[in-house]
């Protein structure tokens, strides 16, 4: 008897908060907090102090990384190969969204259809696929030698061009959706106006539907951009020598060299590096665009 | 990274997965989590083993004749598991929780374990040790094969003219032109580049690095593809993107037997390992040197080199149980190996760091 009346005060307070919406709310989000916590803080802690200590407190790592001109080389080609790419796919992506905007539904349907699919086929078999086509056998040169047109094959594997197409052919459909998504919610009707009002084809085009899916572009480029910058497996089997990517090198610490404080503070670094961009695009766009909310 | 049995990269699909997840560093989780255990069904009367591998038609030549039949002999039910690497050795010695009992390994990983104090030493009262090749034996690892990374052609590919037979010849490119490619990694090419330079097999070792990187200028502009996982090597050769390129010979091997027409050049290969090795402390190392014991017995090695894998037993005695003609192809065959050298791990340990850098920056320059 004494025990439960210890216990009644407990069961109504427990019950009184339960009742509060906001409490509710915010056990929805606990697995959620959870997950992100042991998936993402805890481990990026982990990389983070494991990079500082070793075991005292040590800056030694981050200062090897900009002392030795290699690893600064390498984050700089990373960073071209990250905005080339991310350019690359922009060009190719948008004019498929603002066609899928404008067709009927049935094809519109199709082809999201179809750029969906393409998520499900592995990056590897895509990549090898290219170096069939691109190769000094492959398609494209052995129907212009068939035909009399050059004598010696054109090089196009393995070079910086070989990487931009694999990496434009996996990002596309990552700048496709958010455009589309963006444009659907653009009223067509706005570009009727523009042209009842004089404007050409360029310029309701410049003036009225570009400008309107800006936030599409920001968003598209922004994922595709940050995936880039830890890309690993295109560059290396479609590129040359000098496709070297900075992930490429952290691999080798880890895995050959088994010196995971450098590495970690490699990782930390590309990862400065991403959130600066990050910041960048916030700044001037506002995050909550990437998941089509309205910056307030 | 290197060599050899055919379907994972060095067993090539273990390191493309692992480079897919690499940034992560979830590459372990997946890479097991992709091959899955192969867990043998025998009665398990004589406890569990964890073997580690690096999978495809390696790990399965092991398992026809080597752990099965241990499996079967002592009533041990064993766990297979594929990918190995010597970081994922030291994830399991520092937090104390063993994923695997015995791990084949690279040398390169065998002498960072040595180092960094991650394997258990043999015990060689349980390991009998005659017939080893004394090249296959350290202090906390037996070799269990050797293997050769050398040059390979497409004797298709060069229309009857005549092949480079050394690397001399492969730096040849006005004599011997055709395209070439090599891996994107400073072991092996800076030996290669010192054989081409003309310095003697027996005087590599300490690598004269000014001299080799000096020889890779002269060729780095021929290469037309640096190629970086096990499958590439072949599909370069197969489709004739290169002419020429270093190889493992247990892929070119494969190739050969699926009608490719590659040949393999044993002048001026070199020779390495693979090892079995046990993560330290593993509170189960007992069993996995009594595996250790019967995995390297000469009739083992001899069945799994003629009949599954064309890869070199360590045992001497094991050419007993191969024929000559399968002989000729192996790398460890007395006539291949006067050709070759041994890969000096000892060297590498505590250079490949800063060799791999400077590697680096010679590439992208």
């Amino acid at each position: 008897m004494e025990a439960a009346t210890h216990i009644k005060p407990d069961k109504e307070a427990s019950a009184s908060l339960w009742q509060r919406r906001g409490f509710r709310q915010f056990m929805l989000v606990v697995p959620a907090l959870l997950a992100l916590f042991m998936l993402f803080v805890y481990p990026i802690s982990s990389v983070l102090l494991r990079s500082l200590f070793s075991p005292d407190f040590t800056l030694e790592h981050y200062l090897y990384f900009f002392k030795t001109p290699l690893y600064s080389r390498v984050l700089w080609i990373t960073f071209q190969i990250s905005i080339l790419s991310t350019l690359s796919a922009l060009i190719v992506g948008y004019p498929i969204a603002y066609v899928l905007r404008r067709a009927r539904p049935g094809i519109r349907n199709f082809f999201l259809l179809a750029i969906t699919l393409s998520f499900m086929i592995s990056l590897l078999v895509r990549n090898y696929s290219w170096i069939i086509v691109l190769q000094r056998s492959g398609v494209i040169n052995t129907v212009f030698t068939t035909l009399g047109l050059i004598d010696t094959p054109f090089k196009l594997l393995h070079n910086r061009f070989s990487v931009m197409v694999g990496m434009t052919h996996i990002f596309v459909p990552y700048i496709v959706f958010p455009i589309y998504s963006v444009m659907m919610g653009i009223d067509l009707n706005l570009e009727k106006a523009a042209r009842n009002l004089g404007a050409t084809r360029w310029q309701t085009f410049w003036r009225v539907s570009f400008p309107l899916s800006l936030p599409g572009i920001g968003a598209g480029a922004l994922l595709v951009f940050i995936m880039a910058l830890g890309f690993f497996i295109t560059p290396a089997l479609l590129g040359g020598r000098k496709e070297q990517m900075l992930s490429n090198l952290i691999q080798i610490q880890i895995v050959d060299l088994l010196n995971w404080p450098f590495a970690s503070a490699m990782s930390v670094i590309l990862l400065i590096a991403t959130l600066i961009v990050f910041s960048i695009y916030n700044r001037y766009l506002g995050v909550e665009r990437l998941w089509g909310g309205v910056k307030t | 990274m290197k060599k050899k049995k055919e379907t994972q990269n060095h067993k090539g699909m273990t390191r493309r997965e692992f480079i897919v997840t690499t940034g992560a560093a979830t590459g372990a989780a997946l890479v097991t989590a992709s091959v899955g255990p192969f867990v043998h069904t025998t009665m398990a009367k004589g406890g569990t083993l964890k073997v580690c591998s690096y999978g495809g038609s390696y790990q399965e030549s092991q398992r026809k004749a080597l752990i099965q039949p241990f499996a079967d002999k002592f009533g041990v039910k064993i766990i297979e598991e594929s990918g190995p690497d010597i970081a994922k050795v030291k994830a399991q010695v520092d937090n104390k929780s063993y994923e695997w009992d015995v791990v084949d390994l690279e040398t390169r990983h065998i002498a960072r374990g040595e180092l960094e104090n991650l394997l258990e030493p043999i015990d060689t009262n349980v390991v009998n040790l005659d017939g080893i090749d004394k090249k296959a034996i350290r202090k906390a690892a037996i070799g269990n094969i050797f293997w050769t990374t050398s040059l390979a052609y497409n004797k298709k590919a060069l229309g009857g003219k005549k092949p480079c037979a050394s690397w001399a010849d492969f730096w040849d490119v006005k004599n011997f032109p055709g395209p070439r490619a090599l891996q994107d990694q400073a072991a092996f090419n800076l030996e290669f580049a010192l054989l081409a330079d003309g310095v003697p097999k027996n005087k590599i070792y300490p690598i004269d690095v000014p001299r080799a990187f000096k020889k890779m200028d002269e060729i780095r502009d021929h290469i037309a593809v640096w190629w970086k996982s096990g499958a590439e090597q072949i599909q370069l050769l197969t489709s004739a993107e290169a002419h020429y390129a270093s190889a493992w010979n247990g892929r070119v091997n494969v190739a050969q037997g699926k009608g490719v027409p590659l040949e393999i050049v044993w002048e001026g290969g070199i020779l390495d390992l693979d090892w079995w090795a046990i993560p330290r402390g593993n509170p189960n190392k007992d069993l996995a040197m009594k595996f250790i014991d019967f995995a390297i017995k000469a009739e083992r090695q001899g069945e799994q080199m003629q009949k599954y894998i064309a890869y070199g037993p360590t045992n001497l005695g094991a050419f007993k149980y191969i024929t000559a003609e399968r002989a000729k192809d192996l790398p460890s065959y007395p006539e291949n190996l006067k050709k070759q050298f041994v890969q000096d791990a000892d060297y590498w340990g505590p250079n490949l760091a800063p060799l791999t850098e400077q590697w680096k920056t010679w590439i992208i320059s």
